[in-house]
């Protein structure tokens, strides 16, 4: 019992004493929110909070001057990175080593590569599309046992447009194609060879083609035309570019084997080039230059100084492209026998808010792979 | 009794529960005192000790063996006073009902409308507590500090633009918010410890410092009275080795006057609490990816400005048994707890871009998980109050 009593009294005395501090703790400002027991030093930084908040309630604080709670205009989102990032910020479930990404038309196209985070052994590569950064992505996930963790090493061109090179951990090389997302086993050359997309980026959905022969159907690529006669040539924007609301190009030929071909059909857009109207709907003007009622703004003649320009834009709804579209149509005369190379220059194809499509001789931003095209004549 | 209460809410305690709990707690800076007097008369009567007396059950035991009063098993010591006391069976009080959760962000921009508008979101809801916007893992971009934000793309964004979007989030949510005013709401700017190399965490840690200090003096000087800012890491085991996290930390603290900042990460692959398993031995054991419980506890808690919002998704509780381990360690280690502040879930996360296997807790299961396993243990007990925040982490919410 002796020793109860002393054992009471401590307890009183510490009870007494705890309970008190625990008392002065729980009082003061009544926005105060944060009155656990901390140590000294992370107390500190509560007081100061504590101090803080009553130097703005003793000055007065401003009112709320959004009671409605009216949103503010949002902003042109900042153009995400092109090609391969390292370590980007995981998702639940996965860890990624790198990812790569790209704007495919007006669709922004990512792939990540990595592996589980609950099993180490199976790579994953996830491909994310989506409108906008911000926006939900739609979210493709191919997991690949017995690999490990996955990393993007390189771009290739396949034949459904483009494949990644990813190499797994193991060493093991595997192709991810972008569009079907069919995973396959690769050679090593394929995961050693250096990426076709330069630091720039690159197009897969929408090459620029000269299409030789309008008049039949597909992008020919060549036309055998005996001269002398007049053969039109398609400008072609490949396959489901999206929504285009501008774009410009040269198409650069010999003038001394292909002579211009004066058309007048009137207005901007009805020139030689000639807009197709009928593809991209109504509202766009063209910037025809001095002269351009003939195909070569280029007073020079021979090989190269054949310079046909075309360059439009419009101000209503932008033209939106599902496969492959030919938006002008180039006509020469074919004046001398042999072959005659035609290519295309400064193309540059743009979304609405000049997001790029693509551009090709030289690349802005995108790189757009432009084909060119040949006429043979008897 | 304790395992039959871990990880759902307990039945049958005495009304008084969270009473004789506050009593015990408030008791804590007197604990070598009391277990040493406790100690002293155990072989007489142990009952007596339990529980309304308050500040119980710090029996020392022998050879680290588990004691306890009310489980049948009362009885002598055997052995004086340890400097660590040994692990109680307090009956689990019963909670208050959790804090209101806020809404956490995974930043995907640094627009500063967008910004305004989530802001003006939350404000206009009257959250308050703590919520962060997670920025995305440290980077340097063309000689700048800044995060890869966590849009599809991994989007660059400099400090300057990271400091700007967060003062335009403080406008909004502060112009929104009901009048008068509302209780506080602390908002945490947070990064990663995700390392991809070519970033100096230790510099990045004080950029990020000072960039945490600048949106508080905005703060300040358009006297926004219901807000504050602090730091914020989602310091992960599998992203870095521990030093890098720790360099970060230090970084942090390396800058004068800084704020506090909330580590609202994991403890990945350190033991978890179990029962059958008390682990009353002062290991330090190992997690993932060569971090130790020490490297957990040194950025969570053990840095002055460091406090643990620790991630707690999984559904059985696996997350806040871990973390109950780490406190516990840091008891055998240092001979105190660490204080959690509260927990962060995933739910809302979960459903806008599915699946989380198992890891889609609400938030307030996450809460309880994380206050049921604390209090498991006195040692790591505690009241409802040391665990103030509660915050559910969000990827779209408000956006559209």
């Amino acid at each position: 019992m002796g020793k109860r009593a002393i054992v009471g009294v401590l307890l009183v005395l510490t009870l007494g004493a705890a309970t008190a501090a625990s008392l002065r703790l729980t009082s003061g400002n009544p926005l105060s929110q944060d009155k656990g027991g901390l140590p000294p030093a992370k107390q500190a930084y509560e007081d100061q909070y504590e101090a803080e908040r009553n130097a703005a309630l003793t000055a007065g604080p401003p009112t709320p001057d959004n009671p409605n709670h009216i949103p503010l205009p949002t902003g042109t989102p900042k153009p995400p990175p092109e090609g391969i990032v390292e370590r980007p910020n995981p998702l639940p479930g996965y860890f990624f080593e790198n990812m790569w990404s790209q704007l495919v038309g007006d669709t922004r196209v990512a792939v990540y590569a990595g592996r589980l985070t609950g099993n180490q052994d199976t790579g994953v590569i996830v491909r994310l599309t989506s409108k906008s950064p911000t926006d939900p992505p739609v979210q493709v996930v191919r997991e690949v046992p017995g690999l490990g963790s996955l990393r993007v090493e390189a771009v290739h061109k396949s034949t459904t447009g483009f494949a990644l090179a990813i190499r797994s951990i193991k060493g093991s090389c595997v192709s991810f194609d972008l569009v079907s997302t069919a995973v396959a086993s690769a050679s090593a050359d394929f995961c050693a060879q250096p990426s076709e997309a330069p630091a720039a980026g690159f197009s897969y959905c929408c090459a620029a083609q000269l299409d030789m022969d309008a008049s039949t159907p597909g992008v020919q690529s060549s036309v055998t035309a005996p001269g002398p006669r007049d053969i039109d040539i398609g400008i072609v924007l490949g396959d489901d570019a999206g929504q285009l609301s501008a774009f410009n190009f040269k198409v650069i030929y010999d003038d001394t084997r292909l002579t211009p071909v004066a058309t007048g059909g009137g207005g901007t857009t009805n020139g030689n080039p000639d807009l197709n109207d009928a593809a991209l709907g109504a509202g766009w003007t063209c910037s025809l230059p001095s002269g351009s009622a003939t195909p070569d703004i280029d007073p020079d003649t021979g090989p190269d100084h054949g310079v046909a320009f075309l360059s439009c834009s419009t101000t209503g709804t932008p033209a939106s492209l599902t496969g492959a579209v030919t938006v002008a149509t180039l006509r020469v005369h074919v004046a001398a026998s042999g072959t005659s190379a035609l290519s295309l220059s400064e193309a540059a194809f743009f979304h609405p808010l000049q997001s790029e499509i693509g551009s090709c001789a030289p690349v802005i931003t995108v790189k757009m792979p432009c084909f060119d095209g040949t006429v043979t004549a008897p | 009794m304790i395992a039959a209460s871990v990880g759902k809410r307990p039945a049958g305690l005495p009304a008084d529960g969270r009473r004789a709990v506050m009593r015990w707690r408030r008791c804590l800076p007197f604990v070598p005192l009391i277990a040493a007097a406790v100690a002293f008369v155990a072989a007489d009567d142990c009952k007596d000790t339990h529980p309304d007396t308050a500040c119980v059950n710090f029996v020392p035991i022998p050879n680290g063996a588990e004691q306890t009063c009310s489980g049948g098993g009362g009885g002598g010591s055997g052995g004086g006073p340890t400097a660590v006391p040994t692990a109680t069976n307090t009956p689990i009080p019963q909670p208050p009902a959790p804090p209101a959760a806020t809404t956490s962000r995974y930043v995907a921009t640094t627009d500063y409308g967008t910004m305004y508008n989530l802001g003006c979101a939350q404000g206009a809801r009257g959250e308050y507590g703590l919520a962060v916007l997670s920025f995305g893992r440290p980077e340097m971009s063309m000689g700048v500090f800044g995060v890869r934000l966590h849009d599809n793309n991994a989007t660059f964004a400099s400090l300057a633009e990271v400091e700007a979007s967060s003062k335009w989030f403080t406008v909004g949510l502060y112009n929104c918010s009901p009048v008068p005013l509302v209780a506080p709401i602390r908002v945490a700017l947070g990064t990663s410890n995700l390392d991809a190399g070519g970033v100096d965490f230790f510099a990045h840690g004080a950029a990020w410092a000072r960039m945490v200090l600048n949106v508080s003096s905005f703060v300040l000087t358009n006297r926004y009275a219901r807000i504050s800012v602090a730091g914020g890491n989602d310091f992960e085991a599998d992203w870095s080795l521990p030093g890098v996290a720790a360099d970060w930390a230090d970084g942090y603290m390396s800058v004068g006057g800084v704020k506090p900042y909330y580590d609202y990460g994991d403890a990945g692959g350190c033991p978890l609490y179990s029962p059958a398993s008390p682990a009353d031995s002062p290991l330090d054991n190992p997690c993932n990816n060569g971090w130790y419980q020490s490297d957990i506890r040194y950025v969570a808690w053990e840095v002055p400005a460091a406090n643990p919002l620790p991630e707690i998704y999984l559904e059985d509780g696996g997350n806040a048994r871990q973390w109950q381990r780490v406190s516990l360690y840091s008891v055998f280690a240092t001979g105190s707890r660490i204080i959690v502040r509260g927990a962060m879930s995933q739910r809302t996360a979960c459903q806008e871009r599915p699946p989380c296997a198992g890891t889609a807790n609400s938030p307030d299961n996450a809460w309880y998980q994380m206050y049921v396993a604390l209090n498991t243990d006195s040692r790591t007990a505690e009241l409802p109050s040391d665990l103030p925040y509660l915050t559910d982490i969000s990827w779209y919410r408000d956006l559209q």
